[in-house]
């Protein structure tokens, strides 16, 4: 980060704070700090941050490092979501596919 | 209630000894524990004998020769305060003799107080005068010609009670409620003889002085010497409730003393169980913000944050409500909106707000203010004990031996049970503090920490690894404890990684800047100084690294079998009344009530069995990625309760553009807050005497709250979020907190026992209270941690990405002043400004030297994020190299300065750690002004005759 400015983009936060808590969990090992990212970003993420994630991952790689991009790659394979109406996006103007209420 | 004083048995009860005395009094046989004064156990056979210097809530004194008594036996007629009871002793508490001794001491005390009963502040509530009347005093032979000590002038400095030192009859309750209550010192008695007097300070009157203002001397004054204005104004009050403050997580019960529906005082409840009769300032004094001119009573609406507001009738602001929300996610999607619930809102009330958006929006989109302070302690403690709490009550602190306060200022932070800690420090317990700043624990009136490692902001797992360190490498650790509690294997691991030569305290001096003996001596103490026991804050969750620091605190307890009894055990000081609460409800964005993940089928079916649809088995947005999403333009309508997140959540430039990106904010509050400049939809709020519920404090303690009068808005909290619900084609049919309690107890298993009538009759349960702990449980993991064994987490050191250097060269740490409360939305409405009417930089002398600053001069702050204007406070509190503000006044806005960096495991934002700058200011950033400017625009209303 520069010194001039403290505002990230989204992808520019989502890369940075995978690297973080992959940082803090460096200690477990590879293997295992694979596979405890993939279960946090699993458990704590929002699905839209997945899916932005797992697009980072597809179209620019080279910002991800090897433990990062393996995490998402393993979350990736239990994810989707389960199926459920409620948790589909709409398509922005696509109205009715709200089950709420 | 109908209105009565609280019983006062004179003296506070005996220090168990376990060995009963059988005594008569009177005539009549009793048997107490021994210790227990005569006049207790006339009282307790329920007596009453004369006294005035006596009050139960400090130790019995002997000034006042007013309760004196006759003993078989004994010669003299001794106090019956300071006489212990003994094995087959003879007690008259009503002879002749007796009553002539009495009436002489009255008429003295009377011949030098005024007579002006009628007109008296006190009067009807008043215990000279109620002793006079008891001792049959019909006369006084000295006249009134005399020297006396009335027409003195009083003190009304302090905004809230009066001192009149005419009244005043020096039996020292006051200055004793000062020292063994409080523990603050402020009170003496000046001069000998006849010229004694009480004195705040030297000779100071009470707003100068070190008085906090906790109400502790008015409430144990026998007379109308010190009391409160608001007593003077009204008359005495005719009814008392009992409920629970709605500041800080200690959870004060206070009775709410009134006359009609106008509330003439709050005085903390002697059966509370958090509180044991003490006060804050800001509990016993600070709720005129209920009352001010600035609380918003109708609904308001705007098409656009341009408009000024447009005051509506409920059934139109509710119905736009639920048409915006159902209108954006019709044209963005289901996971277009969210929600905020509120810490100071009750259980029932949060429960409704997460209930509403995964029943009703159909989403996990909820957060809490939790997010932005102790998230990492849910998280921390989950993973290394099983649940999200603390592990003991606060009357554990009084069998502490060694008390570690971790990133914690109680005194200002947690007045109440900051007393209690500094009681349990006079008889002897040992004080470790680890903070940047030097807080008052560290020095104050016979109170000296054992050691202050004033380490560097950002340094806090290299510190308590480093003092796990000393505790495996000198084999301090309790082998025992950890082979039986905790897994082994992972024990091992943890020990090999902290007794690596890195981790030493030597190693990591240039890091913390803290001596390495110095952390040595500390960690010693804590490991082999008896009973353990860790109190931590903001200022060990609020880093990049707070969820590890939890994680560390958690393995130093577990490792030196510091868990699970009386004494021990990692405590977190929450902030907010009702944030464990929040918590405790499901308002996390990837759980259910009861810390229950959101993925696990059997609960999430639990729930839709109950609430009739299927729930989102996705993790929701937490706060700074709503914000996110909401300048990428997938989130565009929220509903915010209780929370002010403009002026509280870092980076304010952040938080304000991603509510201007949004197409619909809700805010229901008391007040136009500064969220409420950018929103759309505003429900009035109701305050905590205006309804019913629960609030869960620090040491899960579930306490009720009552509502003492009608909602001002009309409506209390929890019908608002139904009445939305209902909106929104959910059929909620709550008639009264309670029902939302019982579904609470039918959906949550630690919450299973917990009903109204069981609060009524207990007073307080903490959970878990189910059929597995029917009474509630005060301590946590006596047999076993909630998860099994308990689990070492290795820790490592990741220093922050926060960095100074030469444009940024010092470190910013924010935190909250005595006086004040979060944002202030509350205190500022109250006197309290008295004590703090701004935000004040505190700067170390030398680096104020460095830039040419005095004391009191304007300055500017400046940080990546932004800049700001304050003035300055020199000060040795802070180190050279740190600065220090509280984020109390919008016109401050701290958090302009604060940034985006967060815990890494759950978010919590890093207000601990800014790089900033700090110059000398010609005036108001160009920020301010502007936003000083949106703000008064933003705040435009048409009242609702005018709209119609």
């Amino acid at each position: 980060m520069s010194d001039d400015t403290h505002v990230m983009s989204t992808t520019d936060r989502l890369i940075y704070m995978a690297h973080q808590i992959a940082r803090n969990m460096a200690m477990m090992g590879e293997a295992k700090a694979t596979e405890a990212l993939a279960e946090h970003l699993t458990r704590f993420w929002d699905p839209r941050m997945k899916a932005q994630i797992v697009a980072i991952a597809q179209d620019q790689p080279e910002r991800l490092s090897p433990t990062v991009a393996a995490a998402v790659a393993r979350m990736a394979q239990g994810w989707p979501a389960p199926d459920v109406d409620a948790a589909q996006f709409n398509a922005v103007d696509e109205a009715g596919h709200c089950d709420a209420g | 209630m109908s209105f009565s004083r609280e019983t006062d048995h004179g003296t506070p009860p005996a220090l168990a000894t376990g060995k009963a005395i059988t005594l008569t009094i009177d005539g009549q046989n009793v048997t107490l524990p021994e210790g227990t004064s005569i006049m207790r156990a006339a009282s307790l056979l329920g007596g009453s004998i004369p006294k005035l210097c006596a009050t139960d809530n400090v130790e019995s004194f002997g000034s006042c020769r007013l309760c004196l008594v006759e003993v078989e036996g004994r010669n003299g007629y001794p106090a019956s305060c300071t006489t212990p009871v003994a094995q087959g002793m003879v007690v008259r508490t009503q002879t002749e003799r007796l009553k002539q001794l009495r009436r002489g001491v009255m008429e003295l005390y009377i011949s030098d107080h005024p007579l002006d009963c009628l007109t008296c502040g006190a009067n009807g509530d008043c215990e000279l005068q109620d002793q006079a009347g008891a001792v049959g005093l019909r006369d006084v032979r000295y006249g009134y010609d005399g020297a006396t000590n009335m027409g003195q002038a009083k003190d009304q400095s302090n905004p809230y009670f009066d001192f009149d030192p005419s009244k005043c009859i020096v039996c020292s309750r006051c200055v004793r409620a000062c020292e063994e209550v409080q523990g603050t010192f402020a009170l003496t008695i000046e001069g000998k003889g006849f010229d004694s007097k009480v004195s705040p300070s030297q000779g100071e009157d009470f707003l100068g002085s070190e008085c906090v203002s906790c109400g502790a001397c008015v409430q144990a004054c026998p007379t109308a010497s010190l009391i409160e204005k608001v007593v003077v104004e009204i008359g005495t009050p005719d009814r008392a409730v009992v409920t629970t403050c709605a500041y800080c997580g200690v959870g004060c019960t206070f009775r709410a003393e009134m006359r009609g529906e106008e509330l003439v005082r709050m005085v903390p409840w002697k059966d509370g169980k958090a509180n044991r009769g003490h006060s804050c300032v800001k509990g016993r004094f600070a709720w005129g913000y209920a009352q001010h001119q600035d609380r918003i009573l109708n609904p308001m609406i705007r098409a656009s944050v341009s408009e000024p507001w447009r005051e509506v009738s409920w059934e139109e602001a509710i119905a736009y409500t639920a048409s915006e929300f159902r209108r954006i996610q019709g044209k963005y999607g289901t996971r277009s909106i969210g929600g905020i619930t509120s810490s100071r809102c009750t259980n029932e009330e949060t429960f409704l707000v997460q209930k509403l958006i995964r029943q009703g929006f159909g989403n996990n989109n909820v957060d809490t203010c939790a997010r932005v302070c102790h998230s990492p302690t849910g998280y921390g403690l989950s993973q290394t004990f099983g649940t999200s709490a603390g592990t003991q009550d606060f009357d554990s602190v009084m069998h502490a031996d060694v008390i570690l306060v971790i990133g914690a200022n109680p005194t200002d932070g947690h007045p109440v049970f900051a007393s209690r800690m500094k009681k349990r420090l006079r008889q002897g317990a040992k004080l470790i503090v680890i903070d940047p700043r030097r807080t008052d624990l560290v020095q104050s009136p016979h109170i000296t920490a054992e050691h202050h490692l004033p380490l560097r902001p950002g340094t806090n797992v290299a510190m308590l690894t480093a003092i796990a360190h000393v505790v495996v490498t000198e084999k301090l650790y309790d082998e025992a404890f950890i082979r039986e509690r905790c897994d082994w294997d992972e024990f091992m691991d943890w020990a090999e990684f902290v007794s690596e030569a890195a981790r030493s305290p030597e190693a990591i001096e240039p890091l913390t800047g803290v001596k390495a003996e110095e952390v040595r001596a500390a960690a010693r103490l804590y490991a082999t100084g008896g009973n353990g026991a860790i109190y931590y804050g903001l200022g060990v969750t609020e880093h990049s690294q707070g969820s590890s620091t939890v994680m560390a605190i958690a393995n130093l307890a577990m490792a030196t079998g510091n868990v699970g009894r009386e004494g021990v055990g990692v405590n977190p000081l929450r902030g907010q009344n009702n944030v464990q609460g929040a918590c405790d409800m499901g308002s996390f964005p990837h759980e259910f009530s009861g810390y229950r993940h959101v993925s696990d089928d059997a609960t999430r079916s639990l729930f839709e069995r109950t609430w009739g649809v299927t729930l989102d088995a996705e993790p929701g947005l937490r706060i700074p990625n709503m914000l996110d999403a909401a300048t990428d333009g997938t989130f565009k309508g929220l509903f915010v309760q209780g929370e002010d997140i403009l002026q509280s959540d870092p980076n304010t430039h952040h938080v304000a553009a991603g509510l201007a990106a949004m197409e619909c904010v809700v805010v229901q509050d008391l007040f136009l807050n500064e969220t409420a400049n950018y929103a759309h939809i505003f429900l009035p709020g109701s305050t905590f005497l205006e309804k019913d519920g629960t609030f869960t404090n620090a040491e899960r303690r579930i306490q009720r709250v009552r509502k003492v009068m009608a909602p001002l808005n009309g409506y209390a909290d929890w019908e608002i979020v139904q009445l939305v619900a209902n909106a929104m084609g959910l059929a909620w049919t709550y008639d009264h907190p309670a029902q939302i309690m019982d579904e609470i107890a039918a959906l949550t298993p630690t919450f299973a026992g917990v009903h109204y009538d069981r609060l009524e009759a207990e007073g307080s349960l903490q959970w878990p209270a189910n059929d597995a702990a029917p009474d509630g449980t005060p301590t946590m993991h006596i047999d076993g941690f909630v998860r099994g064994k308990g689990k070492f987490v290795v820790t490592d050191y990741v220093p922050t990405d926060e960095k100074t250097g030469p444009r940024f060269p010092l470190l910013l740490t924010t935190g909250r002043i005595l006086s004040h409360y979060n944002v202030g939305a509350q205190t500022r409405r109250t006197a309290n400004t008295a004590w703090h009417p701004e935000d004040r930089l505190e700067i170390h002398p030398s680096d104020a030297d460095n830039r040419g600053l005095k004391d009191g001069d304007w300055v500017t702050l400046r940080s990546r994020a932004g800049e700001t204007t304050l003035r300055a406070l020199i000060t040795e509190r802070v180190a050279p190299g740190v600065v220090y503000t509280t984020f109390h006044h919008p016109e401050t806005q701290a958090n302009v300065i604060t940034t985006d960096y967060s815990d890494w495991a759950t978010n919590c934002p890093e207000y601990k750690v800014t790089a900033v700058q700090v110059m000398a200011s010609n005036g108001p950033s160009d920020w301010q002004q502007d936003y000083a400017e949106q703000a008064r625009t933003s705040r435009r209303i048409v009242p609702l005759e005018a709209a119609e």
